[in-house]
């Protein structure tokens, strides 16, 4: 029989031992709910209409599930899907999840053939593995299919480079871009004039010394992601004006022998030495753990005056209500060096179809719906869309109102030098990023000399690329 | 059996009743579903690790895996990370216990002594405890700014130097340290504010009246006389330090460099974010032994400075 006394010694000690487990265990965030409507009212395909027949909604009663992150342009596409449901009879259960969670998440979804939803949107660059798993549906024999795809849904109408990166070497599309995210330089006229200099950088040199001369003791000049687990989005964005292209599969990060670029010949030095002198002398401190919102928040606030980042960040920053320094931004592409005249990075925004869906056309028509011109033109009316992907949207009128000038010119020179490899479109794409990123953040926090540095992460890269098999033969890549 | 041989037979005897008796059958079928979600969410996972270990699977290579030996623990040995990963979540347990712990046994000692208000001061105590990790990493992340966090703003009106907490590498691990402090110095002092108020009043009144000092008192009294549950937090705590990811991950991401990439931050990103599944359950083989020998040694040790 147990004594009095343990067994309140015991049970307290259980009792705070279960509150401890059911308390902090890792918080998990279930798929939230839609946010707050738009005020706005959405064009309807279906207004004014009368009631479709049944022939005319084939698939009239199925429901597509689509996930996505929570961003504005996915609220602004959500505003219109109750005429394209009224039109089609298809339901669409619109889930919007927390991007943290749902760049964790959706991986493991895919990997474990998760058939609880039919459409998703991510990053393109992820392409090559979804492809490599056999987790997504090609789209191809849907686009030509004309009784599945009307005519006036153009694909062509999608700029080239966002084709390309829905497109695998084979000639198969796996994903229909919805917005393109491409490299740009966030800066604040008002800094740089009061520091004295004229116009945005010219070069990475200019940024450097730019940065340099704008970074106080109250300011940083420069900032860029460096928390280790965002650490390497940033650089990729910044290789290109040291790095020569090589071709549609590794972009700039192999060559056709597969050395990696970045580890060569003055790149690495190049690099290295730029990358460690702009984060230790010219980022805010405590760099190292800086996520974009950091940057983000730190623009806004006049704190830091140039933030190299993606451009689908221009409707915060250019919003008054969420900008102290909206009026002073401006947006600007560094113009190509002569080694690389594709030397802007793209990634366009993309939806998939899972190949674990049991509505497969249903989930085509939504994505159609989604992907669509209607839905694009809308959600730049909204200011919603910063840079949509068809070339009638970004023509139309809509978009020059909504959005600055210079950031619309900086668009078009993305556009006209872009370079759609995000990641090597290779299998291992993702697989080399632990080396690469532990280098970043050691070369932005002084943890060794550039060179041993650069050298580490090269052999890191070499090592899990010979593991894998390379070099070996790969369509487009091997000589 | 006859009921004669029954009777001659006292071990059977013994376990027929045994498992007859009510009490015993009572606490059997309560334990009984603890027992079936240890194995299902514990003992199967922890097996299906093991057998992973031992191969190439990663979601990448899908229905293509198969057996490779000891190959990733070969990997392993050969990664020169390893190593300090190893020492850095060693550093980062050690540092966790030793602060907690004593930090805990004061605060807890504090929480004993009879006043007004006190049981309020007990409950308050619970709030971090029931805090969810990931929430307190993310304020601790805004406490220790550099630029606006409030430490360095108050380290500053005290003209201290005002470091950067989470970007310098020598700093990552202390300040994990602390942010982890909050919730488990609560964790500890509860645990041991229930042993200290078990302690007989009678024990402590005799041991003064021989003329022993408050610090005899609280050392050979008190401290002896919650041995056994201090043993108990300090093992709990070995165990939840080693379980430590959602701070690290939020609050340094593992950098920078290596300095804060704690065992399972690694184990979770070669899992679930670089495809390396085997990898992944090799690492947490080769950390679970770790934990098994050190948990073993501080048992062993602390059971002998306990006698």
């Amino acid at each position: 029989m147990l004594s009095p006394r343990f067994s309140r010694v015991a049970v307290t000690v259980t009792t705070v031992a279960i509150l401890v487990g059911a308390c902090s265990s890792s918080a998990t965030t279930a798929p939230t709910a839609a946010p707050p409507a738009s005020t706005g009212t959405a064009p309807s395909a279906a207004a004014g209409s009368t009631a479709p027949s049944a022939a005319a909604q084939p698939y009239a009663g199925q429901t597509v599930v689509v996930n996505t992150i929570e961003g504005q342009e996915f609220t602004a596409f959500k505003d219109e899907l109750p005429a394209f449901e009224a039109q089609t009879g298809i339901k669409v259960s619109y889930n919007f999840i927390d991007p943290t969670t749902y760049q964790d998440k959706l991986p493991i979804q895919l990997a474990a053939h998760d058939s609880s939803f039919d459409v998703f949107f991510i990053g393109s660059e992820n392409l090559p593995k979804y492809v490599a798993q056999g987790v997504v549906e090609p789209l191809d024999p849907y686009i030509q299919d004309t009784t599945k795809t009307p005519a006036s849904w153009d694909y062509t109408d999608v700029l080239q480079t966002a084709r390309d990166v829905c497109t695998t070497p084979d000639g198969h599309v796996y994903c229909v871009g919805t917005h393109l995210g491409a490299s740009m330089l966030f800066y604040n006229k008002k800094m740089f004039a009061a520091a004295g200099i004229s116009g945005p950088p010219q070069s990475t040199d200019d940024v450097l010394a730019d940065a340099l001369k704008l970074t106080t003791g109250t300011q940083s000049g420069f900032c860029m992601r460096g928390d280790k687990t965002q650490n390497l989005l940033d650089p990729i964005y910044s290789w290109g004006y040291w790095l020569p292209f090589q071709n549609k599969v590794t972009g700039y990060w192999f060559d056709s022998s597969w050395n990696f670029m970045l580890g060569q010949s003055p790149y690495a030095n190049q690099f290295g030495t730029w990358y460690n002198q702009i984060m230790t002398k010219a980022a805010p401190k405590g760099i190292t753990t800086y996520l974009f919102s950091n940057c983000e928040s730190d623009l806004e606030q006049s704190k830091v005056a140039m933030w190299w980042d993606d451009s689908s960040f221009v409707s915060d920053l250019t919003d008054p209500t969420k900008s102290a320094a909206a009026a002073d931004l401006g947006f600007t592409e560094i113009p190509c060096a002569a080694v690389n005249p594709q030397c802007v990075v793209v990634g366009p925004w993309a939806g998939f179809i899972n190949k674990n869906s049991t509505h497969k056309d249903a989930a085509w028509q939504v994505l159609q719906f989604l992907t669509g011109k209607e839905a694009s033109t809308y959600a730049v009316s909204k200011k919603a869309l910063a840079n949509p992907v068809r070339t009638s949207v970004t023509q139309d009128p809509t978009l020059s109102s909504a959005y600055p000038a210079d950031y619309l010119a900086a668009v078009a020179y993305a556009g006209a030098h872009g370079n759609p490899v995000l990641l090597p479109f290779i299998p291992e794409g993702v697989a080399i990023i632990p080396p690469i990123s532990l280098g970043l953040s050691e070369l932005a926090s002084n943890q060794g000399s550039v060179d041993s540095i650069m050298a580490t992460m090269t052999a890191g890269v070499n090592a899990i690329m010979k593991k894998a098999g390379y070099p070996k033969p790969v369509p487009g890549v091997s000589p | 059996m006859t009921a004669e041989q029954f009777d001659r037979a006292p071990s059977v005897r013994k376990n027929v009743r045994g498992a007859l008796d009510p009490e015993r059958s009572f606490l059997a079928l309560i334990a009984l579903p603890a027992l079936v979600v240890m194995i299902a969410v514990t003992a199967i996972p922890f097996l299906a690790t093991i057998g992973l270990a031992f191969t190439n699977y990663d979601p990448l290579r899908g229905d293509s895996w198969s057996i490779i030996g000891l190959d990733n623990f070969t990997d392993l040995l050969n990664d020169p990370n390893i190593p300090t990963i190893i020492w850095t979540t060693l550093y980062m347990v050690t540092a966790i216990v030793i602060a907690e712990t004593i930090v805990g046994l004061g605060l807890a000692v504090l929480l004993a002594i009879p006043m007004r208000g006190i049981s309020i001061a007990r409950t308050l105590f619970l709030v971090p405890v029931m805090t969810a990790g990931i929430a307190v990493a993310i304020v601790w992340k805004v406490l220790l700014n550099p630029d606006y966090g409030w430490v360095n703003y108050f380290l500053g009106l005290l003209h201290l130097p005002q470091p950067v907490w989470l970007g310098d590498p020598a700093l990552a691990i202390p300040s994990v340290v602390i942010a982890d402090m909050w919730t488990g110095v609560p964790f500890m002092a509860i645990l041991l504010l229930a042993g200290l108020l078990g302690v007989p009043a009678e024990h402590k009144e005799a041991a003064v009246v021989d003329g022993a000092s408050a610090r005899q008192v609280f050392w050979y009294i008190e401290v002896r006389a919650i041995q056994p549950i201090l043993i108990i937090a300090i093992l709990f705590r070995t165990m939840d330090s080693f379980r430590k990811f959602e701070g690290v991950q939020a609050l340094t991401g593992g950098g920078p460099g290596l300095a804060s990439q704690v065992a399972n931050l690694e184990i979770y990103q070669r899992a679930f974010v670089y495809d390396q599944t085997g990898s992944a359950a090799a690492l947490s083989v080769v950390m679970a032994i770790i934990i098994i020998i050190v948990i073993g040694l501080m048992y062993w040790t602390l059971r002998r400075l306990s006698r």
